[in-house]
Formats: structure tokens, sequence, C-alpha cells
């Protein structure tokens, strides 16, 4: 274990060692107790951050995995072989969501400040053990301890949607995480159906992912074995993502959520469900990805569709925006299933963007909010006329979000797309119908991509000043423009989002040895329009587990 | 705005003497690749000179609608706002012209409102079909712990009965086992 690998455990438990030290903060009074929560979150995510920038940017370019800890029993059986293992790492699937994770906890932070006075410490505490959470999920490299993560990162967020959300909120978490906790336990029951396979094919008791990567990449599951664990999988990371139709406590849980609730959620939380695909499904069931695409790219292109329909007729800001990420992440999953280079590339990438934008854009209503308490867009008009500042981000967000060239939105989208016609028009297998209706039906959803967010712009932005009246009794401070503060919650997302619309090979490079190795077999099975015999995997350099046959 | 308008009017008239006498852009587009690609795969007949009769036909067309607006509007300036009042309550094509030949409300009526209608049909999808059958699904473990649950009603002899025939059950099948009671 290298330093670089204490540096990673160290990043993803600061933030719960944050948490312990909010929980014993000392003061009792309640304003020095607020101030105190508050400050030592800040120092804990920007801690974070400024170790896991670090951590990121030694990442060397064009190798698979950096700062691996291996070698840590954990718990289980070690004479017996049943050894589950606290093993963490960064791969190029992971790098930029580890990264995203720490820098949008920053904006989850400032937007907090002022808008949580109710239990800061709980709220803060809760907040950072989340991070833990969302951390360590991208970082495990041990099966069992992936699903820990996984299921930690529901606790805390189901109690900051049930205690500071707004009114509905209870219904929204206790539905949001009944949803996610029943898809899960069937994603559970998957991985240990890859666990127990490899091991009566091995007689080797792993939970290591690679190794069991490798394990069933040279002895695959039989079909009909393959199809019923991909879809177990597929309960649990489908209702993260979220993929039609299984979408319907997003919208609910993003309105209920307090505002770095949703920044958080749609920032990282359904990345998830994105990063459990290409870590689990591809790599160890390539042969029910192929025989499952045109389903799977049928569902994320009927997403894709119906996410930007709902939303054009969303009267609610945040539900408009929790609707486009049903599209958005459409988009993702869209490139992942087209299985080939370039769509896994984009999707990968589309998801840390789509991170970075709708992260953005649930900021911003928060602090519309904060100044109008409304979320409908009838009650503004031409609010860029007294909030210029905050229309100006409003507008940088919207454009990275519907892809404008230049911005990072655009180099996602490109590639995934590109990935997708090339499945639906250079391949030669499968219903290319399908594949291609399914094409055109995407470039359809970027176009009402742009409608709905530019007029959602335009209506709450632009036009005749119309300023929502601030509710009877309420003490109303002056509407200002956004704060020092509030800026600085922004500013870190915007650097990213020109950064990857500007130069995305910077971080596709990075990206793309792991995720080549990781989607191998998928993309052949996929070529091969579907299962053939195991040997072939065995005579591939990846199924050898040579860490450097890189495609 | 006489003088940026003269300024335009001036530069104009240099470029155009520019190139009529350089013909420094007869090849200037062959330098785009694409462009050049094309060329080559459909060759022209290389250009020669000019196409003076485009050139002429074009000048005297504008040459005479000036001097038709003239003869009309120069006498009495008046005439111009008369004619556009006229032409205002009357129908078709000033009217045409001025509302831009209805391009906005055509797309208005084919694209943006059939697009609203989907839009909102989707939304009444999700809220009244999707999300109604997602809590119909969550309502069977209730339902389920409803049905079953007066069997735990706290009569002790209820609970007695209870134990008495699954000792029944039991000892029967243990019987069926042994061959005792028929097959």
């Amino acid at each position: 274990m290298d330093n670089w690998a204490i540096l990673l455990q160290v990043a993803i438990f600061l933030p719960s060692a944050g948490a312990l030290a909010i929980a014993l903060a000392w003061p009792r009074k309640p304003e020095a107790q607020q101030a105190a929560s508050r400050f030592l979150a800040l120092a804990a995510v920007l801690l974070t951050f400024a170790l896991s920038g670090l951590l990121v940017a030694r990442f060397p370019a064009g190798s698979v995995e950096f700062a691996v800890s291996t070698g840590a029993f954990w718990f289980g059986d070690a004479r017996g072989g049943a050894e589950i293992q606290f093993s963490l790492g960064l791969d190029g699937l992971s790098l930029w969501l580890f990264g995203l994770t720490s820098l949008l906890m920053i904006t989850a932070v400032a937007v907090s400040w002022k808008a949580i006075d109710r239990h800061c410490r709980a709220y803060y505490s809760l907040l950072l053990v989340l991070e833990t959470g969302m951390l360590g999920v991208f970082c495990a490299r041990d099966i069992i301890l992936f699903y820990v993560f996984f299921e930690a990162t529901l606790i805390p967020l189901f109690f900051l949607i049930g205690v500071w959300g707004s009114s509905d909120r209870r219904y929204a978490a206790i539905k949001f995480f009944l949803f996610t906790l029943a898809g899960s336990l069937l994603t559970f029951l998957g991985l240990l159906a890859i666990v127990w396979w490899n091991y009566s094919q091995s007689r080797v008791m792993t939970f290591s992912i690679w190794e069991l990567t490798s394990g069933l990449m040279r002895r695959p599951m039989p079909v009909p074995l393959q199809l019923a664990v991909f879809l177990a999988l597929f309960a649990g990371f489908a209702v993260k993502v979220p993929l039609f139709p299984l979408h319907t406590w997003l919208p609910l849980a993003h309105v209920e959520a307090p505002t770095a609730g949703s920044v958080v959620l749609a920032g990282i939380l359904l990345k998830i469900g994105g990063y459990g695909f290409v870590r689990f499904s591809l790599p160890m069931l390539p042969e029910a990805t192929a025989l499952l695409m045109p389903w799977l790219v049928g569902l994320s292109a009927a997403g894709i569709i119906y996410g930007a329909l709902v939303a054009l007729a969303q009267a609610d800001i945040k539900r408009l925006i929790a609707y486009s990420s049903v599209s958005h992440l459409g988009f993702c999953m869209l490139g992942i299933f087209a299985a080939n280079r370039l769509g896994i590339q984009g999707g990968v990438l589309q998801m840390v963007n789509h991170g970075l934008s709708t992260g953005g854009l649930f900021a911003l209503v928060g602090m519309l909010y904060e100044r109008y308490h409304t979320r409908e867009i009838k009650d503004y008009g031409g609010i860029a006329r007294r909030l210029p500042v905050l229309a100006f981000f409003m507008l940088l967000m919207t454009l990275s979000s519907i892809g404008l060239p230049g911005l990072n939105g655009f180099a996602g989208e490109f590639l995934l797309l590109v990935g997708m016609f090339q499945r639906a028009w250079a391949g030669s297998l499968g219903p290319l119908a399908l594949y291609r209706a399914a094409s055109v039906l995407a470039v359809f959803g970027v176009v009402l991509g742009a409608w709905y967010m530019l007029w959602l712009v335009e209506r709450v932005f632009f036009g005749p000043l119309r300023e929502p009246a601030v509710e009877q009794g309420q003490p109303s401070p002056p509407i200002r423009d956004l704060s020092a503060r509030e800026v600085a919650g922004l500013v870190p997302l915007v650097v990213f989002i020109f950064w990857i619309g500007l130069q995305p090979s910077f971080f596709l490079n990075r990206m793309g040895p792991a995720l080549d190795r990781l989607t191998a077999a998928a993309v052949r099975a996929a070529e091969r329009g579907g299962p053939a015999g195991g040997d072939r995997f065995a005579e591939t350099s990846i199924a050898k587990g040579d860490l450097g046959g890189v495609e | 705005m006489l003088v940026p308008l003269v300024v335009l009017a001036v530069c104009a008239a240099l470029v155009g003497g520019y190139f009529e006498v350089t013909h420094g852009f007869a090849d200037y587009l062959q330098q785009t690749p694409s462009i050049a690609y094309l060329a080559r795969q459909a060759p022209q007949p290389a250009a020669t000179g000019g196409h003076r009769e485009v050139m002429l036909t074009s000048a005297v067309i504008a040459l005479a609608g000036i001097g038709l607006a003239a003869a009309l509007y120069w006498p009495r300036r008046s005439a111009a706002a008369d004619a556009a009042r006229r032409a205002g309550q009357a129908v078709g094509f000033y009217q045409l012209s001025l509302r831009k030949f209805f391009i906005d409300e055509v797309y208005q009526v084919l694209l943006v409102w059939p697009g609203l209608a989907v839009a909102r049909a989707s939304d009444w999808i999700d809220q009244r079909i999707i999300d109604r059958l997602v809590n119909f699904v969550g309502r069977f473990p209730p339902a389920v712990g409803a049905a079953i649950r007066p069997v735990q009603n706290g009569l002790i002899p209820f609970y007695a009965v209870g134990m008495v025939f699954g000792l029944l059950v039991l000892l029967a099948a243990v019987l069926m086992g042994w061959g005792w009671l028929g097959t």
C-alpha cells in the first residue's frame, strides 16, 4: 500500500471525521453551534476536495488503476478464503465521478449556508456522512464493500429529505427509500450470484471486483443465468439512474429535498446507477448485455423523449429540472448500452457533465427560491433585470445542459450520439431499425432539451419584470443578487464546464484505458450480436488478467 | 443614418470595382478543401470574365424598381403613407409580407401547439398512470399483511387450537411418510 492509497482512504473518511467533529461540537448556544457546524463542514469539504484534487491530478494518464489498497482483511473467514477486503482504489471509470463528488459537496455546503437554520449539527453531519458514502461507492474494489457504501448513501439522504425538505417531504423520503431499497436488494442477490458462480467454477471465494471480472470473463455464466443476474442488477441500478419507467420517485424527491439534497442527488447519486452498469453488468455479463441491448437502448431512448416531454409541461422549475434529469440520464444510458467505445466513453463523460450542469441548475433554483419563496414559473418574469448575476449563471448552466459546443455537455452528448449512430448504421447485427429509430429520437431529444430549458429561461428571466410577492407576514429582506458565497459555490462548476468543453481529451484519456478494459467483453459480444462459446473470451489478454491488455 | 449608408455604399462600390478589375474572387472559394474536392468531382467550365446578361438583367430590374418608386412617390411624399394604409386594410400580398408570410404562426400551429399537447399528455400519463401503478405495487405488502393479520388476535385459546391443528398436520405428514396412512 503506497502513500497514494493511504491518501485515498483519508480523503474518503475525512468527511466522516468532520461529521463526528460537528456532532461533538462544543458550543452550547444555538447560534454558535450553527456557525461551528457550518464552518467545520466547509473545512471538511474543502480539505476533502484538496486531497481528492491531488489524487485526481496525480492519476497517471494511460494507466488503469491508481492509489490501490489491497490485503486489508475486513470481515469473513480469512483462513477459509472467504475474505471480504477493505480494498479501495481509483480507476478511469471512478476517477472523475470521485472528483465530481468532492467538487459538488462544496456547492452543497455553500447553498445550505443560509437556507438551513434548523438542526444544523445533524444536517451537516448527515451531509458529510453522505459524502463518505458517495466517495466510497466509486472507489470500492470489493463487491461487498461496494454494496455497503451503496446502501450507506441511502440513509443520510433519507433523513436529509425527510427532515429538511419542503411540505410533502415525508412521503417523498419514504418513496425514495423504498423504491431504491427494493431495487437494491435484488441487486445484492445479483452480486452474490456473481460471487457464487465464480466460486463454483474456480473454487476460489473472492469478493474482489477485478478478480471477479476476470474470473467471469474466463468462465462466463451460461446465458440464461447471465440474463437472470443481469435483471437482478438492473433492478437496483435502473431505479437509481433512473431509467424510464422507474423514475417516479425522482421528481418527487427532487422537489421536496432541500437544495443541497437535490444537488447531490442529481449530481452524484444518480450516477451510481450508470456506474454500476459499467462496473458490473457490462464486464461480467457481456452476453446478457448484448442480448438485452434492444430493450436497454429502447428504454433509454424512450426515457430521453418522455423525460423531455414531461419536462416541457411542468409549471414548477424544480420539477422541470428533475424531469430533464430523466432525459439526460437517458442519454448517458443510451451511450453506455450502445456498447461501443465512443458510446461508453461519451456516456460516462456525460454522467460527469450532467452532474456539473444539473447540480448547478438545482443550486440556482434553490437560490431563487430563497429570495422569493416560490418555484412556480408563472410567478416570475424578467428576473434578469433584478438579479443579473444569477441570470448569467442560470443561462450558462442552461447552455451547458443543452450541449452548446465549447461547453461540457456538447463533448459528452456528441460522443455518445456518434457511438449510437455507429451501432445503428455501421453495425449489421440486431434490430437495426430500432437502433436507428432510437438514434433519431435521441437527436430529437436534444432539440426538445433546448426547447424546455431555453423556454424556462425566457419565461423566468426575460420579458417584462414580474416579481413574486413575498409572502405576507414574512420579514422580507431586500432582494439582492448573488452573494460572494453563492458565487463561490458556483464558480468551481463553471471552471469544469469550460474545461471539459474545451479540452475533453484530458478527461477522456484518463478514463479510456480502464473503460476499454472493463467493457471489452461486452463490446465484443455486441459485435457478435449475441452469445457464443466462452472459449473465445479465454483467448483474450483481458481474460488472462493481463493488466496492460488494453485494446 | 446618412453617413453610415454613404460609407457602406462607397465601400460596396470599391469592393465591386476591385473584384471587377482583378478577378480576385474567381478562384477564392476553391481554396476551401471541401469545395475544391467538389470541383474536382464535377468539373465546371472555367469562368469566362463575368456573366454579362445576368448583370445586365439585374441592373435593369433594379433601376426599373427605383424608377417606379420615384414616379409614384416623388411628386407627393404622402402617397407612400396612403398606399400603406390602403394596403393595410386590404388582404393580400402586402399583408402577407407585413406578417412575415405568417411563418411564425404556421410554426406555432404545426409544431409548438402539438408539441405542448403531447407534453401535457405525457405529464398526465406520468402522474395518473405510471405513478399510480408504482403506488399500487407499493400497496401489496400492506395488503398481504392486512389479510393475514387477523390470525394474530391475542386470544390464547385460538393459538392453542392452532397449535393442536399444526400438531395434527405434522403428525399426519410424519405418519404418511412412514406409510401408515395409505400412500
